[in-house]
């Protein structure tokens, strides 16, 4: 006598999956499943599309990096060129809203140029009222009391001080 | 003696060192191109958008992997960029063809009866039309577990999803299919 028939219920052995169920339609599903696993589900490729995909994906890194250097040193010229143009307008501005500083520096080296009698007369024609002149003078660095008695005491003629005493 | 690596932290190690960077590289893209495009494909339908997909896909990973940490696995965080690639290419061809949300998955099914690159059978064709109809991040959770058989665990480092609302995603998704099948 086998196993089965010494051990085992007649009705056991006779069900083929010895009490195990399925689920109702399972495998009928199954290939479907195995199938959807392992193959492409009707999507297709181009002929020979994952052989040359290493190289162009290599090839376009290539590429970025090229473009990425082109880029960055026309970006650093771009930088240097605003910088000018930024520098150079500041000082125009500058220029225009404090023009006096320049023009002083100038009117003064004309009046260098002239001798005194030019200036005198100069100062006779044009109608200038005292005020105007106060104004256009330049101004002189605040003497001590000291410094301006050493001054006169040194250059001016005695005459000329008695006079104005 | 760079292709028998076959772990990843060891290729990504070879990445790291001057001498070894494109071997490694090349045995990444090796390793991974077909399942990155699978993957892609199934997102984008068409055929050459998966292109673009998956060499964006492999030209981040050479722009940052060296950045990459070993907190996370390497093939989780390669399926989340290529995930974003794929996502991000639709938005714009939606942003550029001026179709709304919805209509996107409508012109995907489009695509995929033209039959540019498609040459299932009629069992197939209703399959993936019923998959595309879908919301987007359904589709992505079916997909990755049905065909990828990717586990939860590592769907929610991709996605950023908890297991929770992937399972109940999935299985929602199922139901929506069998449904589409049996009625359409």
């Amino acid at each position: 006598m086998s196993f089965e028939k010494e051990y085992i219920d007649d009705e056991l052995l006779n069900n083929p999956d010895n009490g195990f169920q399925v689920p109702d339609g399972y495998f009928e599903l199954l290939q479907n499943n195995i199938l959807a696993k392992t193959t492409d589900n009707g999507f297709t490729v181009p002929e020979k599309y994952f052989n040359t995909l290493d190289n162009r994906i290599q090839q376009k890194i290539k590429k970025s990096k090229v473009i990425n250097h082109h880029f960055a040193f026309k970006r650093m010229a771009m930088g240097v060129a605003a910088s000018f143009i930024l520098i150079a307008g500041f000082l125009l501005i500058k220029n225009q809203l404090y023009p006096s500083m320049q023009s002083h520096v100038l009117s003064q080296n004309k009046l260098n140029e002239l001798s005194d009698e030019e200036i005198i007369n100069y100062l006779d024609i044009a109608d200038l009222s005292d005020n105007h002149i106060a104004e256009s003078t330049v101004k002189t660095e605040v003497k001590s009391q000291n410094q301006v008695e050493d001054y006169l005491i040194n250059n001016a003629e005695e005459e000329l001080i008695i006079e104005q005493l | 003696m760079l292709s028998i690596l076959s772990d990843d932290m060891e290729i990504i190690r070879a990445f790291n060192q001057k001498h070894s960077k494109t071997a490694a590289f090349e045995i990444l893209i090796d390793k991974y191109k077909k399942k990155i495009y699978w993957h892609v494909r199934r997102i984008v339908i068409d055929h050459d958008d998966a292109d673009d997909a998956v060499q964006n896909t492999f030209i981040k990973v050479w722009e940052n992997l060296e950045q990459f940490r070993e907190d996370s696995k390497f093939y989780t965080w390669l399926y989340r960029v290529a995930t974003n690639e794929a996502l991000q290419l639709l938005k714009k061809k939606r942003t550029k063809y001026l179709v709304p949300m919805d209509d996107i998955d409508f012109e995907l099914s489009e695509t995929l009866h033209a039959g540019s690159y498609f040459n299932g059978n009629a069992a197939e064709l209703k399959l993936q039309t019923a998959i595309l109809t879908l919301p987007e991040k359904q589709r992505l959770v079916f997909n990755m577990k049905y065909y990828q058989a990717l586990k939860y665990e590592e769907i929610e480092a991709i996605l950023g999803t908890s297991v929770g609302a992937l399972k109940a995603s999935y299985h929602h998704a199922v139901k929506k299919i069998e449904e589409y099948l049996k009625h359409d």
